[in-house]
């Protein structure tokens, strides 16, 4: 069994599409990252999954329960982190804790101080009176209470500093002895601490499904430099990908060893030079362009 | 159950508030009753001498003020009535888009629930809630009638009465609580009150003159007309059934419109 499987799962908001015939599998007991830029459908794919919106077309299942006719039964094996946070203001972070384990009868439910101990929440504090971080530690610790089989969590990390992160991250690992987690986010880095494979969304299809492992060897770097205004040729170097010259001006990407770069770069008239990390979606086209080479 | 309790929390303060206004504006209205019956005579004469559509419009023409359950029914009962259809129309029409304008229906949704149990959970606490409220003011009116009443009174009209307010309460609350199912992301506040107050002036107009009495069957107020329910001491049943369809209408249309609803917050 599949912990998340869709087929050609579209969906279009009036004329604008959200996805389009997204196609995934997730294993069971993987981590499992899902990244793209904002507005890629991340968000899109995670609520049709809860059917908070119904697809347009095709289909899904979650822990083999169809996502349409099955949605009670699967929530209840779920764990969700939404990626803004909503809760009823006028609650303190204790009832909204026990407001939410109401609602799985029969499933035993964790201390709910236990947890918010281990985040540092005052769980007497009221919902509005919380700061952006604080609501998300609720929000992950509502999606633990209930000991899920599966756990989606949408751009998690955001609001909470390197500490809770950290702290999130050893909860997650642990987690991941009996549950299965997918995480969606926007910054590579993050994905990469945790998960065993990521799937790339962008303008609401998906683009690759990838281990991280192989992700990592090709380590990129984006590349501008700036020739003396007389010299004509450029660097020349195994690894360098999508040169683009124009004028004295140079960019590329460059995913070979750093130490023939340097070399290269010391014997060349280079008046400036800028080494960046790329951006993700930089990352995949190119890392799809060299595939396809 | 959960959400049940939470809405009958959330909103109890509320109910308090809307009915012991409306009660204590109650106690104020019947406290005139007592000067205003020793002085019957020369009311009537005052009355009379109002134009003849302004005594159509309130149905005096029919009722006196000088009876209690007459002028109970002129003065009270027409302002339990709009006002308790206002508050019935609030209550239902943001019920359930309260969670998606502030967006925590994505909690609840992400829960194991389904969304005809938010649905039924949400029309209980309706429910209940305008029982509560009708429930109150019709004791507090009771008492009240009691203690100032100067013959006896029948009490089969007053339990009438009392009942059509909630029927007609109730009635609100359904078309209320469809508006909030059909509601994107704000509450639809505004076109709930027009419906209350266009409807009871729909109600005036139809009593006017004869060509507007088709009017009638678009005002709810009409169906529970107080007149109608002092002279024939009962209430119609087509009105009943009228009513009765509504209700049953607007709750279906409620739940299937529910049922398949985008929330993309």
């Amino acid at each position: 069994m599949k912990a998340i499987e869709t087929h050609n799962l579209t969906k279009y908001y009036g004329r604008q599409p959200g996805i389009i015939d997204l196609n995934l599998e997730v294993e069971e007991g993987s981590i499992f990252g899902f990244i793209g830029p904002n507005g890629a459908g991340k968000s899109t794919t995670i609520r049709t999954l809860l059917n908070l919106i119904f697809p347009t077309r095709g289909g899904a299942s979650v822990l083999g329960l169809d996502i349409i006719k099955q949605s009670r039964d699967i929530r209840g094996l779920i764990g969700y982190v939404p990626s803004e946070i909503n809760y009823y203001g006028d609650m303190t972070v204790n009832n909204l804790l026990s407001y939410s384990a109401s609602f799985y009868p029969g499933r035993s439910t964790r201390q709910i101080s236990q947890l918010a101990e281990r985040f540092d929440l005052e769980a007497g504090k009221r919902i509005d009176q919380l700061s952006f971080g604080n609501k998300r530690k609720v929000a992950i610790i509502q999606a633990l209470l209930h000991h899920p089989q599966l756990l989606i969590l949408d751009e998690p990390t955001s609001g909470l500093d390197p500490l809770m992160q950290n702290i999130f991250f050893e909860l997650l690992r642990e987690e991941n002895q009996r549950a299965t987690i997918v995480f969606s986010s926007h910054a590579l880095d993050e994905v990469q601490k945790l998960c065993q494979q990521v799937a790339i969304i962008k303008q609401g299809r998906l683009i690759a499904v990838e281990s991280v492992d192989k992700l990592r060897r090709t380590s990129f770097k984006k590349i501008s430099l700036e020739y003396e205004s007389d010299h004509t040729s450029s660097i020349e170097l195994p690894g360098i990908l999508n040169s683009q010259r124009v004028d004295s001006h140079h960019n590329f990407m460059f995913s070979g060893e750093s130490k023939c770069l340097l070399q290269a770069l010391a014997q060349a008239p280079v008046t400036n030079v800028l080494i960046e990390e790329p951006s993700l979606e930089e990352i995949f086209l190119h890392y799809y362009k060299s595939e396809d080479q | 159950m959960n959400i049940l309790q939470r809405e009958l929390r959330v909103n109890r303060n509320n109910l308090l508030v809307w009915a012991l206004i409306l009660a204590g504006l109650g106690i104020l209205v019947m406290a005139f009753f007592p000067s205003l019956a020793r002085q019957a005579a020369t009311l009537e004469k005052v009355l009379s001498g109002l134009p003849q559509g302004v005594l159509l419009a309130f149905g005096l023409e029919k009722i006196s003020m000088a009876d209690i359950m007459g002028f109970y029914a002129t003065k009270q009962y027409t302002t339990i009535t709009v006002f308790g259809s206002i508050y019935a129309i609030l209550l239902s029409s943001s019920m359930l888009s309260k969670e998606t304008s502030e967006k925590t229906i994505e909690f609840l949704l992400s829960r194991p629930i389904k969304r005809w149990e938010i649905v039924t959970a949400k029309l209980l606490a309706i429910i209940i809630l305008v029982l509560i409220f009708n429930l109150l003011i019709t004791c507090i009116m009771y008492v009240t009638l009691l203690s100032v009443k100067t013959q006896n009174f029948s009490m089969r009209i007053f339990l009438l009465l009392s009942l059509g307010a909630l029927l007609l309460h109730l009635t609100f609350a359904s078309v209320g609580y469809l508006l909030s199912a059909l509601a994107r992301n704000r509450p639809l506040t505004s076109l709930a009150l027009a419906l209350v107050l266009v409807t009871y002036f729909l109600g005036i107009a139809s009593a006017l003159t004869p060509k507007l009495g088709f009017l009638k069957y678009f005002s709810p107020f009409k169906y529970v007309d107080a007149v109608d329910i002092l002279t024939h001491a009962t209430i119609a049943t087509d009105y009943m059934i009228l009513m009765a369809l509504i209700n049953l209408a607007a709750i279906i249309l409620t739940y299937i419109i529910y049922r398949r609803k985008d929330f993309a917050i």
